[in-house]
């Protein structure tokens, strides 16, 4: 069983079946194969999950194939214990989602279900990548089936919304580009070989000076699609995908700015970190005074982006822990809260709060799930979202306590937004002739919220298996991440103790590193 | 010894599994009150037991924790789902489960006929759940669970009749400004960790005060201020009041035997911290004071007869934070205990009264409006009679419940800080007073109900009266479980069982037989001219207080010292119009604006060169040529022979 | 043997020629003849400088180049031929649909 590939499996499986849904006739067909193939890939997901020795910190699963051998590119994936999390939950979404759309897209069907299935190929294959060169591939084309997702079947001035979601991303993109280019050169420079394996690059030492703005250049990229302020605008008009490009985000900022610029981390993380609880209280603030129950939504999700965010610069283990707790229960929370939303709107074909009230008596399943959702976006303990919250607050009060206070006011601020929308949609008098006769919850999608609602309830009430999973690797990632941070007091009197400080490459770090100081 | 205590878990779990059995397994709502009484009813035998069990301990070993799993572990952060099993927490379960269950009883006879029931059973049993997480809990984040446990379900039962909005705002405003608390009680939590690296009770209290020392009065301080929200200490009251929206065997819930007793509770629990904070104690007891007279000064006014009650809870509260700052932990859980027993009676009373008016009053007249009463004495003569000995506890009369309990806090008062004594007593006349005026406008007097609303009045039925009837017995001698040491040396059984917990504080002064004796016959005397007082008003009709009294004092009680309003403009107000600015300025005009004010700024830079766009393919051959050429010469820096 | 010199020259006056064609003839065809022109002319050199180094490269580019050549005059006439057919003349200077 083993032997399989499943990583590339997982990864090239929606490929194919975006291949079959061009032969396949009919709408219901068409969603047939989409859902079959992500719940195949899901299937798939758990055995590997199945077979993931969570106390290894290395990759596990790997497989490398040379391909552009002259630029020291190859396919190269595995899984460590973040990223088979943050895959584990596209793998549970995935056909959840498209479970939940059964019935709300209605147009371009199979076009529909193919771009769902290209999205999912480029999230597990930026998630599984190990090789910057294919992780930029991979991130770059999800750009593709983003803009198509985001324009055809977003909501009134979509179209618009797909453009600028376009170009922040691709400014972003182009930064980070360059920013991989000059690593892969650094690298060739002091190796004498190009390479743009991941393990490589982290042992790369780099001037603190150049850190510093290949760092920024990697911010910029993931900065645009967490979203972080003022990088945001784009994601209330195309919240369709917001939870999605937070995951993968949040976890660029996990995977490469991190673990490659260390020196520049220790001037960058408060800075982060204070842009990360302003975005939090910004976000609440707006969402706050949002009428339109999916900007609403979008805003909150800036906000609790920006707990990811402070949670990854927290640079220790209960923020980084916390953080990727806190991002699975997004998509869970967030992810419910829209689709709750999506099925309300598609039966009543508005997004406006005030169209609504009084639901409370006519739709009784649909409000207690999105009660649930509400709750659990509020951070309520026994939840999922409570979990990461407060690792994510313990970690940055250990950091830096005045931010940590700050960020703890987007609590306060979550509660009135979301219990406001709550009243407004559900509670209250039943005033409007229109609301008397919604129909509740069909029972597929009882099922699709129900599912979701589980997880959000298991997370909160016993996380040690998410924590455990990723713990190993964590640490891992914390020894790359302060591993000159803590011996550059060292380094000035002699290059031994540092070089002996680190793991691989020895002989040609050290070189590098007289050259630099 | 742990493994005999291994069941406690069933405690909390089971009315959990009733509110699941009631919301996935039934439809029936004659049935969904008797799953969640024997949900609850099981686990109050099953706190018998664990009590029984606990007394038949040594004292020094009545400590136990229970772990069920590890929670939340990463790296140095651990923290299990565990009980801790003490005499406090026992007190606790037993208050909790023990009036819970006689409320939920009430409930059936109450909301039996409720569309909803089902819905308000499976609240009702979550609450219970919630509040028994919150005091078994063996460290401060399952506590945080429950704390935010039981602000939810009072979100949820106050919310209950969700189709009237001033139920729904109520609920909303319960949940958030338990949220403000819940915020310094997280800031707390964060602190504690950041010094004493772990979360669980027994690691913290056991660490070195001087580790603690820099940060204990901002650790005691934050934990109070989350006490003061749950628990409605002004400024943080705001909620409670307006929480009546909810059925009435809630307000009981929520005043008597949960949720606003999880502060006093905290604060007892932590003792040992706040014992090392002179401030902190000081702020507890100021801030206790401050709101005992403050609440009573109101209650002496309102006409809604749940309102008077809620100030009187938020009154009550302030006494047994006296209690607690003044170094009387023993006393404040006493009267959270005594307070338990004659505020859900007076509840279930109150609530009793409304269920028959409800029916007998004309449309449009308020069945909670004192002014509609009276009379009502013989009509309903055992919600009268069982009200009348809450009524006579609350006010501290002796030998009911809360004369034991007052008189041990006062006794505090008085040793320790001798200004609030005299807040406190003032207090206590005013509660006599305020409690009497509601007795006697809802069944003294003649009644101000027109004789066919009359002749519909009937006492409730049996499964309303009967948890009357239990309660006012314990209302009537519940205090002999806690009898001063004056009458009898070694009687007080209370403080006896609680001693264990709060072994570790210094021993306070103790006044002489006589001062103590003294200071009892002057509370009664002060508590018997309060009822003196609301007689000679309420029955007798005298107009000598509407002469004595300015008109300005009065309509600051009646209007509540304006605290919403003040609120309203504070705070709501300016965040609204924050967030609107925000939204509409920053986020719209400036950020957003910006990014237009960038892509036209591109656009019409395009507008103008894009002229040089001919069509004609021989220019755009020419201009080829001529960059070949400049290309030539650049790359052979060649420009002539 | 004639030097390289000579065939440069001679290559670069077919090149300047052929250029001079594109840019200044009005008729389709005509250009398409100019193009063919410069083509030559690079093939000229490309086989000079063959022949001066004895190596191979410069043939084989030149085969690239006949080929390419080849298949750019079969495009460029089929394009030329729809041209007139739509458009009813071969003068470029009225083909200028594609301005800004």
């Amino acid at each position: 069983m083993t032997d399989l590939p499943l990583l590339s499996l997982i990864i090239w499986l929606p490929v194919l079946g975006a291949i079959l849904l061009l032969f396949v006739k009919g709408d219901v067909a068409a969603r047939w194969v989409g859902f079959g193939v992500t719940a195949l890939v899901f299937i798939l997901f758990a055995v590997c999950f199945g077979a993931f020795k969570s106390h290894i910190g290395d990759p596990q699963f790997v497989e490398r194939i040379p391909w552009i051998e002259t630029l020291g590119v190859s396919y190269y994936v595995g899984a460590d214990g973040i990223s088979i999390l943050l895959a584990g939950i596209t793998a549970l979404m995935w056909p959840l989602a498209l479970l939940g759309t059964w019935t709300i897209v209605t147009v371009r069907v199979r076009a529909y279900q193919v771009f769902m299935l290209l999205m999912q190929t480029t999230l597990m294959g930026v998630f599984f990548s190990l090789d910057l060169f294919q992780f930029f591939l991979f991130w770059e084309g999800m750009l593709i089936p983003m803009y198509f997702l985001i324009g055809i079947w977003g909501y009134e001035r979509s179209s618009m919304a797909a453009l600028k979601f376009f170009l922040f991303a691709i400014f972003g993109s182009l930064l980070m580009l360059a920013a991989v280019i000059t690593l892969a050169f650094l690298y060739h420079q002091a190796h004498g070989v190009l390479t743009f394996e991941m393990a490589a690059l982290y042992q790369l030492a780099i001037p603190p000076e150049v850190q510093f703005w290949l760092a920024l250049a990697f911010i910029a990229a993931f900065a645009v699609k967490v979203p972080m302020v003022p990088f945001h605008t784009w994601l209330p008009d195309a919240i369709v995908l917001a939870v999605v490009l937070v995951k993968m985000a949040a976890y660029g900022f996990i995977r490469l700015t991190l673990p490659m610029f260390p020196d520049a981390l220790a001037e960058l993380a408060p800075l982060m970190c204070g842009a990360a609880a302003a975005g939090i209280v910004y976000g609440a603030l707006i969402a706050l005074a949002q009428s339109d129950i999916r900007r609403m939504i979008a805003y909150s999700t800036i906000s609790h982006a920006g707990f990811v965010v402070l949670g990854v610069f927290a640079l220790n283990q209960h923020g980084i822990q916390g953080a990727v707790v806190h991002i699975v229960s997004l998509a869970l929370s967030t992810g419910g809260l829209f689709l709750a939303a999506m099925m309300l709107v598609q039966r009543r074909n508005t997004w406006d709060m005030e169209a609504y009230g009084g639901l409370w008596h006519t739709i009784p399943v649909f409000s207690a799930f999105l009660l649930i959702f509400s709750l659990a976006s509020v951070g309520l303990p026994g939840l999922s979202n409570f979990v990461g919250e407060f690792l994510i607050l313990v970690g940055v009060f250990q950091q830096h306590a005045a931010i940590a206070v700050v960020a703890a006011t987007g609590v306060i601020l979550a509660a009135v937004y979301m219990l406001r929308m709550y009243r407004k949609v559900i509670f209250g008098p039943l005033t409007r002739d229109e609301n008397r006769g919604i129909k509740d919850l069909s029972f597929r999608e009882t099922a699709v919220l129900a599912c979701m609602t589980l997880f959000i309830i298991g997370i909160g009430v016993y996380p040690n298996p998410v924590l455990r999973t990723m713990e190993a690797s964590v640490q891992k990632l914390l020894v790359q991440t302060h591993r000159l941070a803590e011996t550059a007091p060292a380094g000035t009197s002699g290059t031994s103790t540092e070089a002996a400080s680190r793991p691989v490459g020895l002989d040609a770090t050290r070189g590098i590193s007289q050259d630099n100081r | 010894m742990t493994e005999s205590f291994s069941y406690v878990w069933l405690i909390p779990f089971l009315p959990l599994l009733g509110a699941f059995i009631n919301v996935f397994c039934n439809r029936n709502p004659r049935v969904s009150g008797m799953i969640a009484c024997a949900a609850v009813a099981t686990s109050f035998l099953l706190v018998l037991a664990v009590f029984f069990q606990l007394i038949g301990l040594p004292a020094g070993e009545r400590s136990v924790d229970v772990v069920v799993y590890s929670w939340i572990t990463t790296g140095t952060f651990a923290v299990d789902v565990a009980f801790l099993i003490d005499p406090l927490s026992t007190v606790m379960m037993l208050v909790v489960t023990g009036v819970g269950l006689l409320i939920h009883v009430y409930s059936i006879g109450y909301m039996g006929k409720d569309t909803c029931c089902v819905r308000y059973f499976s609240y009702l049993n979550l609450f219970m759940f919630a509040m028994l997480i919150l005091v078994m809990g063996n460290n401060f984040l399952l506590m945080f669970v429950g704390w935010e446990g039981v602000g939810l379900c009072s979100y949820l039962l106050i919310g209950f009749w969700c189709e009237r909005q001033s139920a729904a705002n109520a609920g909303m405003k319960a949940f958030v400004v338990n949220r403000v608390g819940d915020f310094a009680f997280i800031l707390g939590l964060l602190l504690i960790f950041l010094y004493a690296g772990s979360l669980t009770y027994a690691d913290v209290f056991a660490v070195d005060p001087n580790v603690l020392a820099p940060v204990i009065t901002a650790i005691t301080l934050l934990l109070f201020i989350g006490a003061m929200g749950k628990s409605a200490q002004v400024p943080l009251h705001v909620w409670l009041p307006d929480a009546m929206e909810g059925p009435t065997p809630v307000s009981a819930l929520i005043h008597a035997a949960t949720m606003v007793t999880a502060g006093v509770y905290m604060v007892a629990r932590c003792h040992a911290l706040f014992a090392q904070s002179a401030t902190a104690m000081t702020a507890v007891a100021v801030v206790g004071a401050f709101t005992a007279i403050f609440a009573a000064y109101i209650a002496m006014t309102q006409y809604d007869i749940k309102r008077v009650l809620a100030y009187s809870t938020v009154s009550q509260l302030g006494y047994m934070f006296l209690a607690c700052g003044v170094g009387y932990f023993t006393a404040g859980i006493f009267h959270l205990v005594t307070h338990a027993f004659f505020k859900a009676l007076l509840f279930m009373g109150a609530g009793s009264v409304i269920h028959a008016l409800e029916h007998a009053l004309e449309k449009g007249k308020d069945p909670q409006d004192l002014r509609n009463m009276g009379g009502l004495s013989s009509l309903m003569p055992v919600t009268y009679k069982s009200m009348l000995l809450a009524t006579l506890a609350i006010a501290g009369i002796a030998p009911f419940a809360g004369f034991f309990s007052k008189d041990l806090i006062l006794l505090g008062a008085f040793v320790n800080a001798p200004v609030l004594w005299v807040v406190a007593l003032a207090t206590a006349v005013m509660t006599a007073f305020y409690m009497f005026r509601l007795l006697f406008m809802t069944f003294g007097g003649k009644t101000r109900m027109n004789p066919p609303e009359t002749e519909k009045v009937h006492e409730s039925s049996r499964v309303i009266t009967i948890p009357l009837v239990l309660l006012a017995i314990l209302s009537t001698v519940g205090g002999f479980i806690g009898i001063p040491h004056v009458f009898a040396k070694g009687m007080d059984r209370f403080g006896g069982f609680l001693a264990p917990v709060f072994s570790g504080l210094p021993e306070a002064p103790v006044p002489s037989s006589s001062v103590e004796l003294a200071l009892m016959v002057l509370t009664l005397l002060l508590a018997a001219a309060g009822i003196w007082g609301a007689y000679t008003v309420y029955i007798r009709g005298n107009t000598v207080f509407d002469r004595l009294v300015p008109r300005a004092l009065y309509t600051l009680s009646l209007r509540k010292f304006y605290v919403d309003e003040v609120y309203d403009a504070l705070i709501v107000g300016p965040i609204r119009k924050i967030a609107w600015g925000f939204s509409r300025i920053v986020d719209a005009l400036i950020i957003d604006g910006g990014l237009t004010l960038a892509a036209l700024t591109v656009r019409s830079v395009g507008n103008v060169i894009r002229y040089s766009q001919t069509g004609v393919v021989q220019h755009y051959a020419l201009i080829m040529v001529i960059g070949a050429l400049v290309v030539i010469v650049y790359v052979t820096g060649y420009l002539g022979p | 043997m004639i030097p390289v010199t000579y065939y440069l020259i001679l290559s670069a006056v077919l090149f300047l020629i052929g250029t001079t064609g594109v840019l200044i003839r009005r008729n389709a065809i005509i250009v398409l003849m100019g193009i063919e022109l410069m083509l030559n002319g690079a093939n000229l050199s490309f086989v000079a400088f063959a022949r001066e180094f004895g190596m191979a490269d410069g043939h084989i580019y030149v085969f690239l180049v006949i080929t390419v050549a080849a298949a750019e005059v079969a495009i460029g006439l089929a394009l030329v031929i729809l041209l007139f057919r739509n458009r009813g003349t071969v003068n470029i200077d009225e083909v200028r649909s594609l301005r800004w």
